[in-house]
């Protein structure tokens, strides 16, 4: 008897299971393979704006726990009291409106990162951490749907509009191969709704490669996991390089650089920036479930300058 | 099945304590292991290794019983500082992944060339040595399915310049300005395995077999980049106890890695309710642990529990500092 109701709770289910299994494979099969910089197309944009209302803004959730695979992953406990991260009460004063966050849709929900205006010849890019625009190796896919960024993003407001990406594109070895080493990524984006270009409404950040690793980081983000919400811009300031990740001794490439800063996800793509925040010389990658005191962020070399040229050339 | 539970061994391992905020593609995370267990933990999760390329390695030998293996790959170069524990009869690990119970690994950037293999190991010595080939080419058995080479290719010779190394307080130390070694290619087959038609079961009884759900425990301490893990994974009627300590130091970092089956009648003990549970690995373990969560959550992870690296006697295994998991079933 219990096979058989075994077999028709089975049956019962079937329909269920092969249309969401039909789901799955259509969404994937919509999603673009990686293949060079993605061009986001010309219609796409617009329809960005107005897509992300303050309720879908909220919602969203970082990005990392929303792609398959990384469900599984667990996130780290809740900051500890002597959190380093320090809500920034303004982030529409000049230092701080830079940074911003990112919104996505991706087949799996909706998804959010941080990112930074970065000063270029188009007036119009932001770098982020690559996982923030591709999934990785050489069967990665492109995250280019409703991608947009939002300076100085508080609360559900957007009080410099918000940009709609047109271009992205990582490190070429983080397509290739998927290295962490390489979690790089940068956008082009369009103008805001008021017609402004990025950097012409908010300004950008220089941007600096191949420096010595020792440096002194503030790093910024809108980490969203508890005990954050991701409606407040946070920034670590004046943490310095801890050292290396040993893991990344263990694959070609730079090696990810150690600060001590309590992010959770959500803060991924966050500027790291030196020279009282006129530089940025990092971005958020990732941290570990059992120290959540502890970020990780990409190396600055020349793959990353490399980017930054294709992406300053985008008209 | 031997095979099949120690990659799941190892691949859980490798997952125990994964990035956890924004990892990029956890796939190709090297699981903190040296080369032969990053082959493995690939071969696994199906991320294609780099095929081009190849690998060269040579090894010395050093005082107290230690054996120290060089070895170069694309920009990376590992001194491998490894004593095996067990004498005569190797044990199933060594059999199944050509690995000693015990390693230290120092792993640095430096040039890698099919001519010369060039790191600086800090205060730790540097190597510097230059590859003749003597003429002498060993090939490995050709593989079917496979997707470019279908065989390793070594060509032997000599490593001549210098080594010099000198692990923590001495406890290995080797200077040498000439060893035998090889150069392989490529880096990695990409070949896979045959297929064998599955025996037709549809006549066949269905019979109770014994559980292989899993008990895993796992305890770990992390703080900025420097970290502590030991996993134990039991499934059927032996336990696998792996412990893998990683810290960077400047330019280089260090790994050790330690691994060991049991019975595990003998080696671990837990109660149903998954409250409170108690390992006694054996060698290079020492002691015991014990764990125990309270109704509120609260756990503790406490004993004698130490393990041995080279160079690392008795790190300890246990205290507040850990954070400890008891879990069964996938």
């Amino acid at each position: 008897m219990e096979i058989r109701g075994g077999e028709a709770r089975l049956t019962a289910s079937r329909p269920a299971l092969l249309l969401a299994a039909a789901m799955v494979t259509l969404a994937l099969l919509a999603w673009p393979a990686p293949a060079g910089a993605k061009v986001v197309s010309g219609g796409l944009p617009q329809g960005a704006l107005r897509f992300w209302t303050a309720a879908r803004m909220k919602v969203a959730r970082p990005l990392d726990l929303r792609l398959p695979g990384r469900g599984q992953i667990s996130l780290g406990a809740p900051a500890s009291a002597s959190s380093a991260f320090e809500t920034v009460p303004d982030p529409t004063l000049d230092a701080s409106r830079v940074n911003g966050a990112i919104f996505i849709e991706t087949p799996f929900g909706l998804g959010r990162c941080s990112g930074t205006s970065v000063n270029a010849p188009n007036y119009s890019v932001v770098f982020t951490a690559a996982h923030c625009i591709n999934t990785g190796g050489p069967n990665g896919r492109w995250l280019d749907f409703r991608w947009v960024f939002v300076p100085g993003y508080r609360y559900g407001q957007r009080p410099f509009g918000v940009f709609p990406a047109k271009w992205i594109d990582t490190t070429r070895q983080w397509r290739t191969t998927g290295s962490e080493n390489f979690d790089v990524g940068a956008a082009v984006v369009a103008r805001n709704q008021r017609g402004q270009l990025l950097a012409k409404a908010v300004g950008g950040t220089g941007i600096a490669f191949g420096l010595k690793a020792r440096q002194v980081f503030d790093v910024h983000g809108y980490p969203a996991e508890e005990p954050f919400d991701g409606e407040t811009q946070q920034v670590c300031t004046q943490t310095p390089f801890l050292g290396h990740d040993a893991r990344s001794f263990l694959s070609p490439g730079p090696l990810n650089l150690a600060v001590d800063c309590d992010v959770t996800g959500g803060a991924s793509g966050g500027g790291w920036t030196i020279s009282g925040g006129r530089v940025l010389n990092s971005v958020t990658n990732y941290g570990y479930g059992d120290d959540p005191d502890t970020d990780f962020g990409a190396y600055f070399g020349r793959e990353v300058a490399r980017l930054f040229q294709r992406a300053g050339r985008v008209k | 099945m031997r095979r099949l539970f120690a990659l799941t061994a190892l691949a859980a391992s490798g997952f125990c304590f994964p990035p956890s905020f924004a990892t990029a593609n956890a796939l190709d995370i090297p699981a903190a292991a040296p080369p032969q267990f990053r082959a493995l933990l690939r071969a696994k999760l199906h991320v294609r290794p780099p095929r081009h390329g190849f690998e060269s390695r040579f090894t010395l030998e050093a005082q107290h019983g230690y054996t120290v293996t060089v070895v170069g790959e694309g920009d990376i170069v590992v001194v491998e500082v490894s004593r095996p524990l067990s004498h005569g009869k190797r044990n199933l690990l060594e059999e199944l992944l050509g690995f000693k119970q015990s390693v230290t690994a120092y792993v640095t950037r430096g040039t890698v060339t099919e001519r010369r293999i060039a790191a600086s190991f800090g205060n730790f010595g540097k190597v510097d040595v230059r590859f003749r080939p003597n003429g002498q080419v060993l090939s490995s058995g050709r593989r079917g399915r496979c997707r470019g080479a279908d065989h390793f290719t070594s060509r032997l010779g000599v490593f001549l310049g210098g080594v010099r190394f000198s692990g923590e307080g001495g406890y290995v130390a080797v200077r040498s300005h000439r060893a035998k070694g090889r150069i392989r290619s490529p880096l990695h087959l990409d070949c896979s395995a045959p297929q064998h038609r599955s025996p037709d079961r549809r006549s066949r009884p269905v019979r109770e077999g014994p559980s292989f759900a899993p008990t895993v425990l796992a305890a770990s301490r992390r703080h900025g980049v420097s970290s502590l893990e030991l996993f134990t994974l039991r499934v059927g009627k032996t336990t696998l106890f792996a412990a893998i300590n990683e810290e960077s130091l400047g330019s280089m970092a260090r790994m050790r890695f330690a691994l060991a089956t049991a019975p595990s009648k003998k080696s671990l003990a837990y109660n149903e309710a998954l409250t409170r549970a108690t390992i006694t690995p054996p060698k290079p373990f020492h002691g015991t642990g014990t764990y125990s969560a309270a109704s509120d959550g609260a756990t503790t992870w406490s004993g004698p529990l130490s393990v041995s690296f080279p160079g690392a006697p008795r790190l300890p295994l246990t205290g507040a500092e850990f954070k400890a998991t008891l879990t069964t079933g996938f």
